[in-house]
């Protein structure tokens, strides 16, 4: 067995048993068990690059068939011991430099009082609006999240603590969080392998919901960021992403805004930005996306934006699975969504067309 | 489209047996404050933690019901929802009971639970603090 392949089978394995199984096992009274997945196929109409759906993956997509990019499984347990006192792990397998199972989440959470909360341990790193779930395809109406917007923060976790509070005030549910700590990833730029080293990371997150609608905004900084296998000095990142989001059961509209700046040269400075709509006609659900990555700083080559138009569908096919389409027109001139670019390709920036299929589940 | 069909033949079957058209009664412990539709909404999609939510079992057609009437969501569109936040750390979805009864044991017995249940089984154990018909 080929080891592109190892993820989508143990995806496709569990796919099988999922749909009769609940979401959601309870063991005792103290622990519950759950998992996601996502079995996916992915082909483009140019063998010249390889389409990634993360800077820590070295393959992807081109003209033959890959299962790799989006497939992935994901195995939590949520223990809790009193009312103060629970933990959460999850373990996660996708295709990263290596196809290994690494622990995305492992933490410890007290609830204090009014409304506080503590976590400890390793966390979703909060950069984006839907970072808490960007790998469990099935809470989300499209195939992947756009890469213009979501691909610039290389880690999804860190290893630290976060303090929370949660009130209700009004018609407004209020969350807001401050959280410290490390995270280390082994990527792919610009046809270099580095090791992106934060190891001083702090976040602040003011998440509105009221009603239809979800207000986000959020900063994480870290000074001191090395980046091995690169000539550059030790950088201070600062990136900022304000969200909104509009769901009344029929309609979803959402987009998100996003601004790195670091410290000089600015290897890497950039505006992002996407824009998503979808209407819901019982179990389908037709959907577009716009996307858009505008490089500033100097690394990027002085390369045009990249474009990309995804149009695609969701349909609920059976409980607990649904079933997606997407179809994009890539225009990727800084390469961040391609990996293993021949010098054509990078020098002709020719555009892409990419089909993807999938089948998400949750148990 | 089959669940449409199913959704009307469902409606219909229900419709002749008369009793279970009453509508549907969110309710509380006794000491409960009333709420309001969107509160409801903000609880059982996990916005809110006001109160703790409890469903009725999946194949309780109730359930599909409550929340069209409440949250505008099927529920696909429910869990997906949840999924979002269990899969995040930020929650776990409603407990779900075996049944009426045992919504209305539940909540009579614990201030901050609210559930669902038809009308025509509401007693004065609990407190309606919201119907929706």
């Amino acid at each position: 067995m080929n080891r592109a392949l190892s993820p989508a089978v143990a995806a496709m394995t569990l796919a099988l048993g999922a749909p009769a199984a609940m979401a959601a096992t309870q063991i005792g009274e103290h622990v519950a068990v759950s998992g996601f997945g996502t079995i996916g196929a992915m082909v483009t109409d140019n063998d010249g690059a390889q389409y990634r759906s993360d800077l820590r993956q070295f393959r992807g997509a081109d003209k033959s068939a890959d299962f790799g990019v989006d497939s992935r499984l994901g195995l939590q347990a949520n223990v809790k011991f009193n009312d103060t006192f629970s933990a959460v792990g999850q373990l996660l397998t996708s295709r990263r430099q290596s196809d290994r199972p690494v622990v995305e989440w492992l933490y410890g959470q007290a609830n204090l009082p009014a409304g506080f909360s503590l976590q400890l341990g390793r966390m979703v790193l909060p950069t984006f609006m839907v970072s808490d779930s960007r790998s469990v395809g099935y809470a989300a109406h499209w195939l992947r999240a756009p890469q213009e917007v979501y691909a610039q923060y290389p880690g999804s976790s860190f290893d630290g603590g976060q303090l929370q509070y949660k009130a209700t005030l009004g018609p407004v549910n209020l969350t807001a969080q401050l959280a410290a700590g490390k995270s280390k990833s082994d990527i792919s730029l610009l046809g270099t392998a580095a090791t992106v080293d934060f190891e001083k990371l702090r976040s602040a997150n003011l998440l509105l919901e009221t009603g239809n609608w979800l207000f986000r905004l959020g900063q994480t900084q870290a000074p001191g960021v090395k980046i091995s296998g690169v000539p550059l000095p030790p950088l201070d990142d600062k990136f900022t992403g304000v969200g909104v989001q509009y769901d009344n059961g029929t309609l979803l509209v959402m987009g998100e805004y996003t601004m790195r700046r670091q410290s000089d040269p600015s290897p890497f400075d950039s505006n992002s930005w996407y824009l998503s709509s979808g209407w819901r006609f019982g179990a389908w659900m037709p959907y577009v996306a716009i996307s858009r990555l505008s490089p500033k700083g100097p690394l990027f080559g002085g390369t045009p934006d990249d474009k990309v138009t995804a149009i695609g569908v969701r349909w609920d096919a059976m409980k607990n699975l649904d079933v997606k389409a997407q179809f994009q027109k890539i225009d990727a001139s800084t390469r961040t969504s391609f990996v293993n670019a021949s010098p054509a390709f990078a020098a002709e920036r020719p555009t892409v067309n990419a089909l993807s299929v999938a089948v998400d589940f949750v148990f | 489209m089959k669940l449409h069909a199913f959704a009307a033949g469902l409606a219909l079957a229900l419709g002749s047996l008369g009793a279970a058209a009453a509508g549907i009664a969110v309710i509380g412990h006794p000491g409960a404050a009333a709420m309001s539709k969107e509160q409801i909404a903000d609880v059982y999609l996990g916005k809110s933690q006001a109160a703790t939510p409890l469903d009725q079992p999946e194949s309780a057609p109730i359930r599909a019901e409550f929340y069209t009437k409440a949250t505008s969501r099927d529920l696909a569109q429910v869990k997906a929802t949840w999924s979002r936040l269990t899969f995040s750390g930020k929650g776990q979805p409603p407990k779900e009971l075996p049944d009426a009864a045992a919504v209305k044991k539940a909540v009579a017995a614990d201030p901050k639970a609210i559930g669902y249940i038809d009308k025509s089984a509401v007693d004065a154990s609990v407190k309606v603090l919201l119907s929706l018909d």
